[in-house]
Parts: structure tokens; sequence; C-alpha cells
């Protein structure tokens, strides 16, 4: 390992880069650049605040924007001991009070109201030394799950990427995840861990980041594959046109071969490197190089765990649910759900995740994603319960019943939502949407006279996505 | 454009005399990304012309209805 990286911890790493190269670009916001040695100036500025503001060790809740201030942010909070609860900026009030109750959060950070940094009457506030931040993922059981990831796992992660990935101080690498996704934390300590510069666009990944790409001059990428169906249907993906692009990751969803053909038509000087892991285990825990020559249809495997870390099929069979063990997995969800049964103590005390994935080892230990144990999907590269837009309708349906389910129509995941009776459709979706971050509100509620049935007498979702799947 | 839209426009209970020139298609939430390229595709089919969507997108008010109805009419 890299002298430089013998300290992983994310804000080790970022001091190091200070240390090291105070004046190389760390942040680039649409072509406002701000040093190592600004941006640390920044942080300290934040940290100060929270300690003279806040417990030590809580919790703060950091509305996730694409300006300087909120990434000083992420730096000065987590300098300051303190831990961030990031809330999507484009999220319902109510999912974002659902977070911070979970969390109990001492202040909230809002880089675009006056006074930035605000206590919340929590008057207990959590304590949460040693914590780097919550996340919050759809939960089946009517809200979402927040994952409490330590330091310690985020630096366990950096060890593995900061060595191996190859990204040096000439990077320049993308942040196309919102800071409410965990995959956004690759994004800043990969890159300040390495000395590259972040290359920020005011602008969410979609529409316009063709162009970001080309006018920053990007040579680093990691987004869902999702992104490059959107950047082909915009014809924005021509041969040759991702030049600069030296190092491509993808992680998120299941990384189709079409994809990477299309990629590596368009980037042809990049590596790719499909990367595999749930929050539960912190960004990444499996890598697959993706080496020519490419399949033409099926999805890329997953690839191997990282070393030092565990991958295995619950019961020891070749196919089955993959389990994850190691310095990354984390110790369980906030609050006692029942998805704690997922978290699986070992009598020394070690944890194993079981991630609800299925999947294949083949003979050469290499792991095939095959599918869900269950109903989660992935849409847009965020995990959604169907059943959770079902808890969310819930009150609003007095006697009735809603069922939703997802289908994939022209390479998008959709989610339908069916109920058994009259029902207000414009009035319902208005409500989710007071309620639910967009990805999960439906594209359609649909009316049915009954929900079909099976012949045990349960609703009958292979029919219903029968439904779905036709319009 | 606003035949194409009005359906889903109805759903989220928004009214005709919104889809004026100056909405703005993705921040009003009307349409996400996808939904956006969806609609030029279709609107390309049926007025047989082929536009540069990312060109569009760098253009100020690239995203709103005047905008898009701007694109189409420059590329006749």
């Amino acid at each position: 390992m890299n002298v430089l990286h013998s300290s992983t911890d994310p804000v080790a790493v970022f001091d190091r880069a200070v240390a090291t190269w105070p004046e190389r670009p760390a942040l680039d916001i649409d072509g406002t650049v701000f040093t190592y040695a600004q941006l640390a100036v920044l942080a300290d500025e934040v940290a100060q605040r929270c300690d003279a503001m806040l417990p030590d060790g809580s919790r703060v809740a950091l509305v996730a924007q694409r300006d300087v201030a909120t990434y000083a942010a992420v730096l000065g909070i987590l300098r300051s001991g303190r831990s961030y609860v990031p809330l999507h900026a484009d999220h319902p009030a109510e999912r974002w009070q659902q977070a911070m109750d979970q969390a109990q959060v001492a202040a909230v950070f809002d880089a675009s109201s006056t006074t930035a940094l605000q206590r919340t009457a929590v008057t207990a506030p959590a304590q949460a030394v040693g914590e780097a931040y919550v996340m919050f993922t759809s939960g089946s059981t009517g809200g979402p799950k927040g994952v409490p990831v330590l330091r310690r796992h985020v630096a366990a992660y950096l060890a593995h990427a900061l060595a191996h990935f190859g990204i040096t101080e000439q990077d320049r690498c993308t942040q196309l995840f919102s800071l409410a996704f965990d995959l956004s934390v690759h994004d800043l300590f990969v890159t300040w861990g390495s000395g590259a510069c972040l290359c920020v666009s005011r602008e969410p990944a979609g529409l316009r980041t063709a162009a970001h790409v080309q006018r920053a001059g990007i040579t680093t990428w990691f987004s869902v594959p999702s992104l490059i169906d959107l950047m082909a249907r915009m014809r924005a993906l021509p041969a040759n046109g991702l030049l600069t692009i030296r190092a491509s990751f993808f992680c998120g969803e299941a990384l189709r071969w079409d994809q990477v053909q299309r990629w590596a038509s368009a980037a042809p000087n990049s590596r790719i490197t499909n990367l595999y892991g749930p929050t539960e285990a912190t960004i990444a825990l499996l890598e697959h190089p993706v080496v020519p020559p490419y399949a033409t249809a099926g999805i890329v495997p997953i690839g191997r765990p990282f070393p030092g870390s565990n991958a295995l099929v619950r019961g020891g069979a070749a196919e089955g649910e993959l389990c994850l063990g190691g310095p990354q997995v984390t110790e369980g969800y906030l609050g006692t759900t029942s998805a704690q049964a997922n978290f699986l103590r070992d009598a020394d005390g070690s944890v194993t995740y079981a991630t609800g994935d299925r999947v294949r080892c083949d003979a050469s230990g290499v792991y095939h994603f095959l599918g869900r144990m269950d109903d989660q999907v992935k849409v847009q590269g965020h995990r959604v319960e169907p059943v959770e837009v079902d808890h969310a309708l819930q009150p609003l349906l007095k006697e009735r019943t809603s069922v939703t389910v997802a289908v994939e129509r022209d390479g998008v995941m959709r989610l339908v939502t069916f109920i058994d009776g009259p029902a207000d459709e414009v009035a319902l979706l208005h409500a989710l949407r007071q309620r639910l971050p967009s990805y999960m509100v439906p594209e359609a509620i649909r009316v049915l006279d009954a929900l079909p049935l099976n012949p045990n007498g349960k609703v009958d979702k292979r029919a219903l996505n029968e439904l779905a799947q036709h319009g | 454009m606003v035949q194409v839209l009005m359906p889903r426009a109805a759903r989220l209970g928004m009214h005709a005399d919104e889809l004026n020139d100056e909405l703005d298609l993705l921040r009003s939430g009307l349409l996400d990304s996808l939904g956006f390229v969806d609609l030029v595709v279709e609107l390309e089919k049926r007025s047989g012309r082929e536009v540069d969507l990312m060109a569009a997108m760098e253009r100020p008010g690239g995203s709103t209805m005047g905008g898009l109805v701007e694109l189409f009419t420059r590329s006749a």
C-alpha cells in the first residue's frame, strides 16, 4: 500500500491532500475552482461552528446541495467529530422529517438558509461517536430505513479504493450522485484522497451531463449504468465522444453488456469497473474489471470481494442469497425494525449482512447477480420497496387496498399502483408527491373493480404485472 | 406538444393554461430527464425532423416549452 494511504479515515485522507497539494484544485463547480487550502479553510469554519453550538458526537442533517458551502460542511461536520445525515434537496418535507426524527439530529445545515447551521428542537440528540453518516434507503415497513455508517467502515473502503482504483492528483472526477446517495462518498473521498479535482455541475445528472464531461475535461467517471441509456437516447454517446475519460466505474444497478458496448465505443480510452455493494456494506464491496471481448447480451458479473472482505452464498450453495462480511459491513439500522434480521451476528461479534440479492458463484469465485429474493427494485439506481408506496397510500384509501408493482418498459423501471375501487388518481398522486421522493411516485394509479387473486387467495402480482406491462 | 403533454399534466393536477412557453418541463416536475428525452423523440416522430438535443440543453431556457418550440422551428 502507498505510504500516503497508511491511514484512510476520510478526514485524514483529505488533510493529507491539503498538506501535499494545497494549491491544487479540489473542487470545480461549473468552472469556479477551490483549491485544497481554500476548501480546508471553509471546512474548518463549519467545524468550529459545530463545536461552538452542538454536543460532541451529535448528528447534523445536511441539505444535499451542489455548492461549495455544502461540500465544506461535509468535511467540517466530519472534522468536528460529528456525523452528517444528508437530506435530498428535492425530497418532500415529510420525508426529511422522518429521517431527522429517526436520526435525532442536533442541527440542520442548509447552505441556502441565511443561518446555515440551525439547532433542532431535539432535547436529547443522538450520540454517534465514530460515525461518518447516516444514509436512508426505502423500507418495506412503511418508512425509510436509516443506515449508520462509521468512519472505520469508510476507511476500510478507502483503503482499497485509494490503493487499487488508480486515481491520481492529475485526475478530474465526476460528482454525479446526490450527496444523499452513499455512492457520493466514493466521489468525494476517493477524489480528495488522491489529490484529484471533484468536478461538480449544479445541474443534476441527466440531460446536461455529456456537455459537462466535455467542458470539465473529466478523466474519471462514476455513475449508475442507466445514465448510459439516457445519454444514448439523447444521442450524446457518439463513438469517441468521451476521449478524455480513462477510468469508468459503475454501481447501483445491474450493468448490462449492451451498456458496456455503448460506453466502450464512446470512451475507448477508459478501463471499466463494475462495482457492487449495498449501503449496508459501505459504498461497494465487490468489483469486476470489465475487459474485452465484451458479451453482447445479459449482465456483467459483480465480481469478487475486495481483499479482507467476504462474500458467500447463504447456506453454502452455489446459487442463493448473497451475504457479506468484513470491515465495511455496518452494524444494523437505526431503531427497531424487522429488517434488523438481515444483520446476522456471529458468536465472535462479527456481523454478516444478508443482501436479499440472489447470486451465483462460478468455479473461479466470481459472483453473478441473478435478481432479488424479494420485491425490491431499482428505479434510477435508487432502491425502492414497492410496498412503501402502498404504506404511504393506505391512510388515504379508507377501506380500499392498493398494490404497487414494478415493471420494466422501454428499458426503464416504472411503478404502477392498482386500487380496488373508485379513487381520485390526481389527488392521490398529489398526496404521494408530498410524502415520497419523486422516483417513488408511481407513473400511474389504476383503478380495478377488484384486485386479481391467485389460487391461494393472495393478490396475484403476476397478473398485475401483466396489466402494468401493457400500459 | 400540448397534446402530448396534456395526459401527464392532467395526472399531476395541472391545467391546460399552465402549459405555456415559460413552463420549464424539468424544473416544474412535469417530466424527468427520461420523460424529456421521450417527449423530444415523440415530437421528432410527429414532425419528421431531427434536432440536436445536446446543443439545445446548453441554451438558456432549453428545457422550457418555448425553448423546445424554438428548437424544432430552427431545425425546419
